[in-house]
């Protein structure tokens, strides 16, 4: 979302590196100096929606790459523990491809090597030869893996899908998959 | 001041792994507590002692997972 407005920098540290550095920590409320700034026009190449996710589930030429865990993808359930439900229905956009936003991440929570996280991809179809779309619950996880994609991969074309599954899952009609996927072809 | 004795453990709440973090930040004692997969925080609480920390925000978490609906297969 960020990005889609222009700004290029802007992450902060993990809090748990925080912590665990032992860095200094304050609870004063720190005085920010204002400052003019005027977000770009919006970017809406980096965002998908869903007339383009329909078309490229009938086209078959837009991979998908759904980033949630495999109960999320398989039905089982119909959010993360412990958080709200957000859809009707539990499954996967047909044909989408799970690959967990975490598998990109060491245990540390850095990212894994280039080579690692191509591999990661590949062994699921994805290799930037193609447009890819990511989704999640509500587009916040699959920032991540578009973040993974675009910048750490390089791929030309990624978009997240801004309704993700909170969207899809709620859309009369729509084709919803059960079950885990088939092998990637 | 810094986070004091820093300390993660996983356990089991309702059957899904939760994650509980505390440390202690001057006289008192923080405890949040996430889902593991996909690391989503569920509670935080505080506590004059690590115990009374965790125990707040694994009541919290217990309660929003009691929640979590599996939907039978088939």
């Amino acid at each position: 979302m960020v990005a889609s407005f222009g700004a290029k920098r802007g992450m902060s540290p993990r809090t748990r590196t925080a912590l665990e550095s032992f860095w200094e920590l304050s609870t004063d409320v720190p005085k920010i100096p204002h400052a003019q700034y005027k977000a770009a026009k919006p970017d809406l190449s980096l965002r998908a929606v869903l007339p383009e996710v329909q078309a490229a589930l009938k086209e078959g030429s837009v991979p998908l790459v759904d980033v949630r865990s495999p109960k999320e993808f398989t039905g089982e359930i119909l959010a993360p523990p412990g958080l709200p439900e957000t859809c009707q229905r539990g499954g996967h956009i047909p044909n989408a491809r799970n690959i967990p936003w975490s598998k990109v991440c060491n245990d540390d929570g850095t990212f894994r090597t280039a080579d690692e996280l191509k591999k990661i991809y590949a062994s699921e179809g994805i290799d930037g030869s193609k447009p890819v779309v990511s989704y999640c619950r509500i587009g916040e996880r699959s920032s991540h893996t578009w973040f993974v994609l675009k910048y750490l991969l390089g791929f030309p074309n990624v978009r997240n899908y801004d309704g993700s599954w909170t969207e899809w899952g709620n859309l009369v009609g729509a084709p919803v998959e059960k079950g885990t996927a088939a092998a990637a072809s | 001041m810094r986070a004091d004795e820093y300390a993660t453990r996983i356990l089991e709440l309702e059957g899904w792994k939760v994650r509980l973090t505390s440390y202690k930040l001057g006289n008192t004692y923080h405890c949040t507590a996430d889902n593991v997969e996909p690391g989503a925080w569920l509670a935080r609480a505080q506590g004059a002692t690590r115990e009374e920390a965790e125990s707040r925000a694994s009541q919290r978490a217990r309660e929003l997972l009691a929640r979590t609906r599996r939907v039978p297969r088939g």
